[in-house]
């Protein structure tokens, strides 16, 4: 009996630890390192990514040809690995499905190379939502 | 073999005439029985009758299976109480019955029996304006979203509310003529903790108020729905028995299976209907609360929204004000500054002033920061109550179906400044399907179209 009890509750708490939705801060914490990185600024990042995922690491978008996962959105027409689109270059070089996780350290990794390689503008809410009034985006605790 | 001999007429030893006399006996039948079926079609395709119909039928096919199974999806198809009319049909006229002011009624008298709209006869002179701030407000409330409702408990608790879901305080001349309209689909269950959470609150805010819920549907799939299930039915009547009784039953039983499975197959693929359009919903309802009353000043409310304290004015400002501005989902707080979604109210001159609402915006998202920057490109700026005030409950829930992001969003709202010119009331076009008076509410069916 003693057994079961903690089983119990790693059983429960399991898909409660997956099922992680950042606040603002704490990404910003998570991020703070690539501050700058592409001339993009903290906020501009952190703003981009509400408008994109909504901070949900889980976020997962199916359109026509392509799905865009996790808190990047990132698609697998060209980035990821995954068996809608067998044809991907896979830039990242990495299964789509990693991006779903909690641990967004593979998720930055990748959004680097994007950084690099297409820019800021891979995400549109960028520039449609995300060029002015970026103070509200500053985390005042870091 | 025996049991065929009654119903055919003559011996076995004449199978000939026998089989004529059959044939005939068939076209009569099936003559008939598409005569019936047209009266009922023509009589408005009042499918909650079909039962009836397959009923009357079923001796002949020999099997209840497709009349059960007709029966359950049609009882699927109408989310509502009560049984629709005939839709009214084009959409400029005005519409009877919906004025219940209390100022003397001068527009065209009920003429269909759809209303039942009693008009009052106190004359507004005699009552004085209703105070700035309502007395009757009670600030914090308990918003729970885990108890059943009952919707005619809910109109028997708001005795006042009449027919459509209009109010006007009795003891007040209210200066807020307010239509509140929410952009629905398939949400039933929401709808109701909307009203039993805001018919009070709307009250004691002293408003002169109606709610007008706007159900997106499409056109073919009320029309078609109705064509299939007759038809589906039929072949089921044209079986005849054949020489063999067991190959007549196996037969039989296929083609009510076949039936049966068709017509859910049907129902539940159209009942996917076309992708959601918010916005253009909200056009829509702006017209046509028009048609009803005079309002000035409309309240735009998604329909899992609920305010936690009604000193949050349902009404209108001196600028477009945002209401939902602290919703639990955010965490009691704006997600963005330029965030106007959820619970909006224009007055009637700052919706014409920005051309509406945007019709482009298909699937979920982006209309809301549409809206926004056409307010402010039009020299308007967001008024807000504060944090506390402002506090929302918002009903949780899976994304809707037929709803999913819309991956055009950013790319549109990037040009509303160009777009706002041609894209709004002044290209709106839609179909009304239907208009239901119920006790707490007006619900407006709409074909709305697809995107172009």
């Amino acid at each position: 009996m003693r057994f079961f009890v903690p089983l119990f509750l790693v059983g429960i708490l399991f898909p409660a630890i997956l099922a992680k939705q950042f606040t603002k801060c704490e990404l910003s914490q998570l991020l703070k390192d690539i501050d700058g990185y592409g001339g993009i600024a903290l906020p501009e990042l952190i703003c981009t990514m509400f408008h994109t995922s909504g901070y949900d690491t889980q976020a997962i978008v199916e359109n026509n040809e392509s799905t865009e996962y996790g808190l990047f959105q990132i698609s697998n027409k060209l980035w990821c690995k995954s068996s809608q689109v067998p044809q991907s270059r896979n830039i990242c070089d990495i299964s789509c499905d990693k991006f779903l996780d909690d641990d967004i350290t593979d998720d930055i990794m990748c959004a680097k190379k994007i950084l690099d390689i297409k820019g800021i503008d891979y995400w549109l809410a960028h520039k449609a939502l995300c060029t002015e009034k970026l103070e509200q985006w500053l985390c005042e605790k870091l | 073999m025996r049991l065929r001999e009654p119903l055919l007429s003559g011996s076995a030893a004449m199978p000939g005439a026998s089989l004529q006399r059959a044939c005939r006996l068939l076209v009569a039948v099936c003559a008939l029985h598409l005569g019936v079926t047209l009266v009922y079609y023509l009589a408005g395709r009042d499918l909650s009758r079909l039962p009836q119909l397959v009923g009357v039928s079923t001796p002949l096919q020999g099997g209840s299976n497709s009349a059960a199974a007709i029966g359950q999806s049609s009882g699927e198809l109408r989310t509502g109480g009560a049984r629709p009319p005939p839709p009214l049909g084009a959409s400029s006229q005005p519409r009877p019955g919906g004025d219940s002011s209390p100022v003397v009624d001068s527009g065209p008298g009920p003429a269909s029996n759809l209303t039942s709209v009693p008009v009052p006869h106190t004359t507004a002179l005699s009552l004085p304006a209703c105070p700035e701030e309502s007395p009757l407000l009670v600030g914090p409330m308990l918003i729970e979203f885990n108890m059943p409702v009952d919707l005619e408990l809910v109109a028997k608790q708001n005795p006042n509310v009449k027919m459509g879901g209009r109010y006007a305080p009795r003891d007040c001349v209210s200066p807020h003529k307010v239509a509140i309209i929410i952009p629905f689909r398939n949400r039933q269950e929401h709808l109701k903790y909307w009203l039993y959470y805001l018919h009070p609150v709307l009250q004691r805010q002293q408003l002169d108020y109606g709610i007008y819920v706007i159900n997106q549907q499409s056109k073919w799939k009320e029309e078609f729905l109705s064509d299939l299930l007759l038809i589906l039915h039929l072949p089921s009547l044209l079986y005849f028995p054949p020489p063999r009784e067991r190959e007549r039953e196996r037969n039989a039983d296929l083609t009510t299976a076949a039936t049966a499975a068709a017509t859910t197959a049907a129902t539940t693929t159209l009942a996917g209907d076309t992708i959601f359009n918010r916005a253009k919903l909200l056009n829509v309802g702006f017209q046509e609360a028009l048609k009803d009353y005079d309002y000035t000043c409309f309240v735009f409310s998604d329909v899992d929204l609920i305010p936690m304290n009604d000193h949050n004015a349902y009404r209108c400002f001196s600028q477009p004000r945002h209401i939902s501005v602290a919703m639990d989902k955010f965490g009691f707080s704006l997600p963005y500054v330029q965030y106007f979604g959820g619970v909006s109210a224009l007055s009637k001159q700052q919706f014409l002033t920005i051309n509406g609402f945007p019709n482009n915006y298909w699937g979920w998202g982006g209309e809301d920061d549409d809206i926004f920057n056409r307010l402010v490109f039009r020299g308007m700026s967001i008024s807000r109550p504060n944090a506390v005030v402002g506090r929302c409950r918002m009903i949780r829930h899976s994304r809707d179906k037929k709803n999913e992001p819309n991956p055009q969003r950013f790319d549109r709202i990037a040009h509303t400044k160009e777009t706002m010119l041609s894209d709004g009331l002044n290209s709106l076009t839609y179909q009304v399907l239907d208009v239901q008076r119920y006790p707490l509410y007006t619900q407006i069916t709409v074909d709305i179209g697809t995107p172009s």
